[in-house]
C-alpha cells in the first residue's frame, strides 16, 4: 500500500478512533482506581486478577487502534504501560503506588496526546514516560490467555447457573446472546460466561450469575427458553469485584461533536428565518392569511427540536466527577491528609462544552479544598472531627440550569486572615470585614490573591478562583460561596444546561439595539428620571426598601444621553450585590442564537458576543454583570 | 455468497476490516464483538472465514479459535487471526490452535484481501 493510500485509510477511521479512545481512557481509569483500591486495602494480588486483565486489554486495544490510525507514540507509550502491567501481575507481584502514580500519569499523557492529534498541535514528549516505565518493569513474563472464573458471591446473593440456547427464531425476536447477557448483568453479577457443546453439534452458553433477586424473578427468564438451576457457593469475604463485561452498547450511535454543532447551528438558522417570518406576519400586510397561525406552529415546532438537539449534546457530569478521585488521590499523598470523595448526581447531563470549560475550575476548587479548606488528620481529632474528611462533589438540575456544589467538612474560609490580606493588597478598607461571603468570595476572586505565603504546588498562587468566577461568568452562570468557620466550605456553580440558542431581552439605546440574555436578568424595572440620585461615581435609585446602583449603557458605551423622562433598569447580580443597567428601552423578548466572539483582538469588555435579530440585522449581546459590576 | 464473520471488540477496527475487504465479491459480512456472539453467529448459520482478535474481554480469541477446533461442525472453518501481537510466541500459539493464517495490526488492507480471497479459493 502506498504511503498515500495509507493516509486516506487512515484518515477515514479517525473520528472512529478518537470516540473509542475516549470510551478506553475513561475505562482504563476505572480500573487503575479499582486497582488502587485493591492495593490500598490489601487484598492480595489474587483479587486484582481480573482488573489487571481488564487494565492490559484496554492497553492492548488502545496500542492497536494507535497503530491502526498511524498514532505512533500512543502506540508506543501504551504498549510499554501493557509490558509493565504485564511484568508485574506476570511475577505475581503487587502494584506500588508509585507505579500506580506512572500508569495514572501516562493515562493523562495518552489523553493529551490524542488531544494534540485532535487539535492538529504538537504532541507532548513521552521519553521521560516510557524510561520510568522501562525502569519499572521487571522482564515481561507469560500471561495466561485463558482467565479463570473465582466464583464469589457476596452476602445476600445467591448463585445460579444460566443456560441458553441460540435458535433461529428466538434471534429473530431479539433473544440472542447479547440480550441475555445484558438481561442477565441487569438483575445481578455475570461472574462467568463461556460456551459449552452440551451433544455434538449443539451449541450452549453458560452464565454464571450472582444476584439478589427473588428466586422467583429468575425462574420467569425460563419463558424465553433460559434453562435457570441455582448453585450452592460459599460466600466470599471480598465485596469488592469489578463487573466482569463491559455494558453493551448496542442501543447508542457515536457521531461526531461537529456534526451536532453544525445541526445546532443550522437550527439556529432556521430560528433566525422564523424569526424574520415573524416579523413579517406581525406587520399585518398579509391580512387574513392563514400564515399567522402557521408560523405560530412553527414556532412551537422550532423550540421542540432545539430542545431535541440540545439533548443529543448532553453528556453525564459524573465524567469528570470521576476524574477528580485521581487528583484527591495524589492529593492526599503529597500533603498527608485523609480525604473521601463522595459523588452524587453524576448522571445529571450537561453541554458536553460546558462539560468540557469546567473541567479545570472544578479541578481547582477541589485542590483549593483539600489544599486550604481541609486540616490534617491530627487537627481534625483535636477538634474532635472523624480524621478523614469529605468532600462532596453533587450535580442537580433545575429547568434549563445545572447546580454543581463542591463541599468539604474542612476549617472553612479563614475570615480573619483573608481580610488581613486584603488589607494589605488594598482590597479592602481598613474598617471593613468579610463576614459577608458574597465579599469573601469576590476578595478572594481578585487577581494576584493568596493567603498562601509561598505559592503551593497544588493551588498555584491564588490565579485559580478568579478562573473559576471567568469560566462561570462567561458561560452565563455564577459562582457562589457559602463557609461555616470551623464547620467547612461548599462552593456553588450554576451553569447552563446548554449554549448557543438563549431567550434574551432586546433592549435600545440612544437608537442601538442590544441583547440581554434573560438567564441573568433578575427584574426590569421602569425608573423615572427624578427619582434617580447621582452620587460621587454612580447613580442610585430606590428600591425594595434600599438604594440600586445604577450604570448607563449610552455612558459606559459613549453613546448620545437620551432626554426622555423615563427609562427602563435591568437588575442582575445576586442578592445584596444586585445593580441595574439602564437602556432607553426594552424593545421585547426574542429566542436568539448565540455566536461567541473569540477572536481576541475584538474582545470588548461588557460584550460576550452576537446574534442576529429576525430582521436580519446583527446586534450585540451584553454581559450585564461585567458592565454593572466592572 | 460467502460469508466472512469479523470478530473483534474494537467496533472501529471491525469496520476498518470491513472497509479493507469491501473490493471483494460474491461475500457477506457478519460482525460479532465477543467471542459468545461470535459463536452464536456460527450456529445460526453458514461461516464460510473467521477473522477473528486475539485480546477480547470475557473470552480470549485463542480460546474461540480452540472452541471452533474442537466442534465437529465448525472445525474445518478457516480462521484468521488478526491481531497486534506480533510476538513469536502468540503466533506459535495460535498455529498450534489451528489458525488458519496469522497476520498483525496494524495490517495492509491489500494483503487482508488477499489472505482472504487465497482461504476462500482455496476452500
Amino acid at each position: 500500500m502506498s504511503a498515500e493510500q495509507d493516509l486516506s485509510f487512515q484518515s477515514e477511521f479517525i473520528d472512529d478512533y478518537f470516540a473509542e479512545c475516549e470510551e478506553h481512557l475513561s475505562t482504563l481509569r476505572r480500573q487503575l482506581l479499582a486497582l488502587d483500591g485493591a492495593r490500598a486495602g490489601s487484598n492480595g494480588a489474587g483479587n486484582t486478577s481480573s482488573v489487571t486483565e481488564g487494565l492490559m486489554r484496554s492497553l492492548h486495544s488502545v496500542k492497536g487502534l494507535s497503530a491502526m490510525v498511524g498514532i505512533h507514540e500512543v502506540e508506543q507509550l501504551a504498549h510499554h504501560m501493557e509490558e509493565y502491567v504485564r511484568g508485574i501481575t506476570g511475577d505475581g507481584l503487587p502494584f506500588n503506588e508509585d507505579g500506580i502514580d506512572a500508569l495514572a500519569a501516562a493515562i493523562e499523557t495518552i489523553e493529551k496526546m490524542v488531544e494534540s492529534r485532535k487539535a492538529g498541535s504538537i504532541t507532548p514528549a513521552s521519553e521521560e514516560m516510557l524510561l520510568q516505565f522501562a525502569r519499572l518493569s521487571s522482564p515481561a513474563g507469560d500471561s495466561s490467555d485463558v482467565e479463570t472464573a473465582i466464583v464469589t458471591v457476596r452476602p445476600g446473593e445467591t448463585l445460579w447457573d444460566i443456560q441458553f440456547s441460540p435458535a433461529q427464531e428466538r434471534a429473530a425476536i431479539g433473544i440472542n446472546v447479547n440480550s441475555v447477557r445484558e438481561r442477565l448483568a441487569a438483575i445481578g453479577e455475570i461472574l462467568h460466561a463461556a460456551p459449552l457443546i452440551r451433544e455434538p453439534g449443539e451449541i450452549t452458553f453458560e452464565f454464571l450469575v450472582s444476584t439478589s433477586r427473588r428466586d422467583s424473578e429468575i425462574l420467569a427468564l425460563e419463558s424465553d427458553g433460559l434453562r435457570c438451576t441455582r448453585r450452592e457457593a460459599p460466600a466470599a469475604e471480598s465485596t469488592e469485584k469489578p463487573r466482569a463485561l463491559p455494558p453493551s452498547t448496542g442501543s447508542f450511535v457515536r457521531v461526531e461533536m461537529s456534526r451536532i454543532d453544525d445541526l445546532m447551528r443550522m437550527m439556529g438558522d432556521l430560528v433566525i428565518t422564523r424569526g424574520r417570518l415573524g416579523t413579517v406576519v406581525a406587520d399585518g400586510r398579509l391580512g387574513d392569511s392563514p400564515i399567522g397561525e402557521i408560523n405560530l406552529i412553527l414556532e412551537r415546532q422550532l423550540r421542540e427540536m432545539r430542545e431535541s438537539v440540545t439533548r443529543m449534546r448532553l453528556v453525564p457530569v459524573g465524567q469528570i466527577f470521576e476524574r477528580m478521585r485521581f487528583v484527591i488521590r495524589s492529593l492526599e499523598r503529597e500533603q498527608r491528609k485523609k480525604v473521601r470523595l463522595e459523588i452524587s448526581g453524576g448522571d445529571t447531563e450537561i453541554d458536553k462544552m460546558v462539560v468540557e470549560r469546567i473541567f479545570d475550575p472544578l479541578l481547582h476548587l477541589i485542590r483549593n479544598s483539600v489544599s486550604h479548606g481541609i486540616e490534617s488528620p491530627t487537627d481534625r481529632t483535636a477538634s474532635g472531627k472523624a480524621p478523614e474528611a469529605v468532600i462532596t462533589l453533587s450535580a442537580k438540575a433545575a429547568a434549563d440550569r445545572v447546580h454543581i456544589h463542591i463541599e468539604d467538612d474542612g476549617r472553612g474560609v479563614d475570615r480573619s486572615r483573608v481580610a488581613e490580606k486584603a488589607r494589605t493588597l488594598n482590597l479592602l478598607g481598613p474598617d471593613e470585614d468579610l463576614t459577608d461571603d458574597t465579599r469573601l468570595l469576590n476578595v478572594l476572586c481578585s487577581p494576584g490573591f493568596s493567603t498562601r505565603d509561598q505559592a503551593d504546588l497544588t493551588s498555584g498562587r491564588g490565579v485559580g478562583l478568579g478562573v473559576v468566577m471567568t469560566t462561570a461568568t462567561e458561560l452565563g452562570g455564577s459562582f457562589r460561596l457559602h463557609s461555616v468557620d470551623g464547620e467547612g466550605a461548599r462552593f456553588e456553580l450554576e451553569l447552563p444546561l446548554t449554549l448557543m440558542i438563549a431567550d434574551a431581552l432586546i433592549v435600545n439605546s440612544a437608537g442601538q439595539r442590544f441583547a440581554i440574555l434573560q438567564g441573568g436578568v433578575n427584574e426590569v424595572l421602569r425608573v423615572e428620571g427624578q427619582s434617580v440620585k447621582a452620587m460621587e461615581s454612580n447613580e442610585l435609585i430606590p428600591h425594595r426598601g434600599g438604594a440600586l446602583p445604577i450604570r448607563r449603557l449610552s455612558r459606559i458605551f459613549g453613546q448620545a444621553e437620551s432626554s426622555a423622562k423615563s427609562f427602563h433598569v435591568v437588575v442582575c447580580g445576586n442578592k445584596g450585590t444586585s445593580a441595574g443597567l439602564a437602556v432607553d428601552r426594552v424593545v421585547g423578548q426574542r429566542e436568539i442564537v448565540i455566536r461567541p466572539i473569540t477572536d481576541p483582538l475584538l474582545k470588548v469588555r461588557g460584550i460576550t458576543g452576537a446574534t442576529e435579530l429576525g430582521d436580519g440585522r446583527p446586534v450585540l449581546i451584553l454581559d450585564v454583570v461585567e458592565l454593572t459590576h466592572g | 455468497m460467502r460469508n466472512i464473520l469479523v470478530v473483534d471488540d474494537s467496533p472501529t477496527i471491525r469496520r476498518m476490516v470491513l472497509a479493507s475487504l469491501r473490493g471483494m465479491t460474491g461475500v457477506s459480512f457478519q460482525e460479532a464483538g465477543t467471542g459468545l456472539e461470535a459463536i452464536e453467529r456460527l450456529a445460526l448459520g453458514p461461516v464460510n472465514l473467521m477473522i477473528v482478535d486475539l485480546n477480547m474481554p470475557d473470552m480470549h480469541g485463542l480460546e474461540l479459535l480452540r472452541f471452533v477446533r474442537h466442534n465437529d461442525r465448525f472445525q474445518n472453518i478457516p480462521v484468521i487471526i488478526l491481531t497486534t501481537k506480533s510476538d513469536e510466541g502468540s503466533r506459535r500459539d495460535a498455529m498450534h490452535a489451528g489458525a488458519t493464517a496469522y497476520m498483525t495490526k496494524p495490517f495492509e488492507p491489500a494483503r487482508l484481501i488477499e489472505q482472504a480471497k487465497t482461504i476462500l479459493e482455496v476452500q
